[in-house]
């Protein structure tokens, strides 16, 4: 098969395996944490504020890695203050902030002189220009997330479980908090690069809906939930590579289809 | 001087508490020895959960202080569980969670002690739920694993807020009894509306309403219950004498 015979010899299709094997681990790990402890809407709202920076960091012509991973890890803090002190509403905090980020975004992008040809790969990802710093940033950051659930794993899921019975056991429920706050930030915005900001969302949230189909254990639903990212996202680059339309839609389309088939089949059985 | 004595598992001093700016609490004076049974009782609002929720420190107290021997494992039975119900996990692990302040280990690989769960289960004739996931559970079922998750870490003190709202009054009456049984080894705060099941079981009556008044006895007086205005019931069976009182304003 040429695609085999292809990845042997271009280098960036091995970085596109590469990435989305590690994104789609930390997409696993993160995307059952985020669905159980309902964080979906939030995670949008760091998905989308993120784009605010990036914008900001290409109209300043440096890499705009930099610039999302400071307006997403502000906004996840910014939505805290905005509940805590300013008494927002925590949903309404984040819908504000999830609309000022692309405002923001949009105007600096467009306020950059010359044609922005990169608005289509921010938007929805171009798994196939990740560079090597962003497949060791993601391996990296594969690491820590792996490395925290492995020696944290039980007292993260026991605080996500019941974080007021787990402040009666003297856990550290607001360090544990924002720390899985932190890195459900850092994967977002690595990320973003994979599958861009408009379908990163499904990334979070198909494979652990649909791992959650058969498995009620915790466990055994984040490795389930990072397999069916990364057949996803290799499925999607191998589809692209066939037919030439964007990797991340097709990754999309493909885990919804899965997720509605098992559905179907789990309700007449 | 306080006094120094090996009987006491938790001391308020002075303690105010209360949410943000809004006081419930103030100037709080309690303790809670080995061996005691202390019912908590006083009208709605009036701080009872506060009380248990800044003794726990699920909220921290605005001023004053809580002394209580490093190492103490408390047991706590909450009246609204704040449990995500549709949460990946069984009720036995569930029931593994209540090991959390004990010698615990946090690692994912970490076997938790699932015999003793089960065992807890079975105690409260509910062995066959242990592999459930929570979210199947009736409210009286998940009232009982919640039970057996307040008492997994072999407790000092379990605190038990209003345990009986979910539960039928075949299983209300099994769980005093096995109140009763913990009461040897393990001191017992409880909250409760029901003044009858308070008077017949335990040694100490706390009022609290917006202050805190301790009884070192379980007869509730009338007169008590004028002070603290404390619309409740007092209802007996058989041969016990009535206590009909008059409405409050």
């Amino acid at each position: 098969m040429d695609f085999i015979s292809d990845i042997f010899s271009y280098a960036f299709l091995q970085r596109a395996l590469l990435a989305a094997l590690v994104t789609g681990a930390i997409c696993g790990i993160m995307g059952v944490y985020m669905v159980v402890r309902r964080l979906v809407f939030l995670a949008g709202g760091i998905t989308h504020s993120a784009f605010g920076g990036l914008g900001l960091a290409y109209f300043l012509g440096i890499n705009t890695l930099w610039g999302s991973l400071f307006a997403g890890l502000a906004s996840a803090y910014a939505v805290e203050r905005m509940t805590d002190v300013g008494k927002i509403r925590e949903d309404s905090a984040i819908g504000i902030l999830w609309s000022v980020g692309m405002a923001i975004g949009i105007i600096f992008i467009l306020l950059t002189p010359g044609y922005a040809p990169n608005l289509m790969s921010f938007l929805f990802g171009n798994i196939l220009m990740v560079t090597s710093l962003d497949v060791c940033l993601l391996f990296a950051l594969l690491v820590v997330i792996a490395g925290v659930m492995i020696v944290w794993g039980r007292t993260i899921i026991y605080v996500a479980l019941d974080h007021e019975f787990a402040m009666s056991q003297h856990l550290p429920v607001k360090l544990v908090n924002n720390l899985m706050l932190c890195l459900l930030s850092l994967s977002i915005i690595l990320s973003i690069k994979i599958v861009g900001i408009m379908l990163l969302l499904s990334l979070l949230t198909v494979p652990a809906s649909i791992a959650g189909i058969w498995k009620s254990d915790y466990r055994e639903m984040t490795i389930i939930a990072a397999l069916i990212s990364i057949v996803g996202l290799v499925t999607g680059i191998f589809v692209s590579y066939l037919a030439d339309i964007p990797s991340s839609a097709v990754t999309v389309v493909i885990l919804v289809l899965v997720l509605l088939i098992l559905k179907l089949i789990c309700r007449k059985s | 001087m306080q006094e120094v004595d090996d009987n006491i598992l938790i001391r308020l001093n002075k303690v105010t508490a209360g949410y943000g700016d809004k006081i419930i609490l103030r100037d709080i004076d309690f303790k809670v020895c080995k061996g005691d049974f202390i019912g908590v009782i006083g009208p709605n609002g009036g701080g009872k959960t506060t009380l248990i929720k800044t003794i726990l420190g699920i909220i921290s107290s605005l001023s004053g202080s809580i002394d209580y021997p490093s190492g103490i494992r408390m047991g706590y039975l909450p009246q609204i569980t704040t449990i995500i119900k549709d949460f990946p996990i069984s009720a036995r692990d569930v029931v593994c969670s209540g090991l959390s302040s004990g010698n615990f280990s946090g690692g994912l690989m970490s076997k938790p002690d699932y015999g003793r769960a089960e065992e807890l289960l079975e105690w409260l004739s509910v062995g066959y739920l242990a592999k459930y996931q929570i979210g199947r559970l009736s409210g009286g079922e998940l009232q009982r694993v919640l039970l057996a998750r307040a008492i997994m870490c072999d407790p000092h003190v379990l605190i038990l807020d209003e345990p009986t709202t979910y539960v039928d009054n075949k299983f209300e009456n099994k769980m005093y009894e096995i109140l009763h049984q913990l009461n040897e080894k393990v001191a017992i705060v409880m909250v409760s509306h029901d003044l009858g099941m308070i008077s017949r079981h335990v040694k100490g009556i706390a009022c609290v309403n917006r202050s805190l008044h301790y009884h070192n006895s379980n007869i509730i007086t009338a007169h008590q219950l004028d002070m603290y205005d404390c619309p409740m019931q007092l209802l007996e069976h058989g041969k016990v004498p009535h206590t009909v009182l008059e409405m409050h304003n």
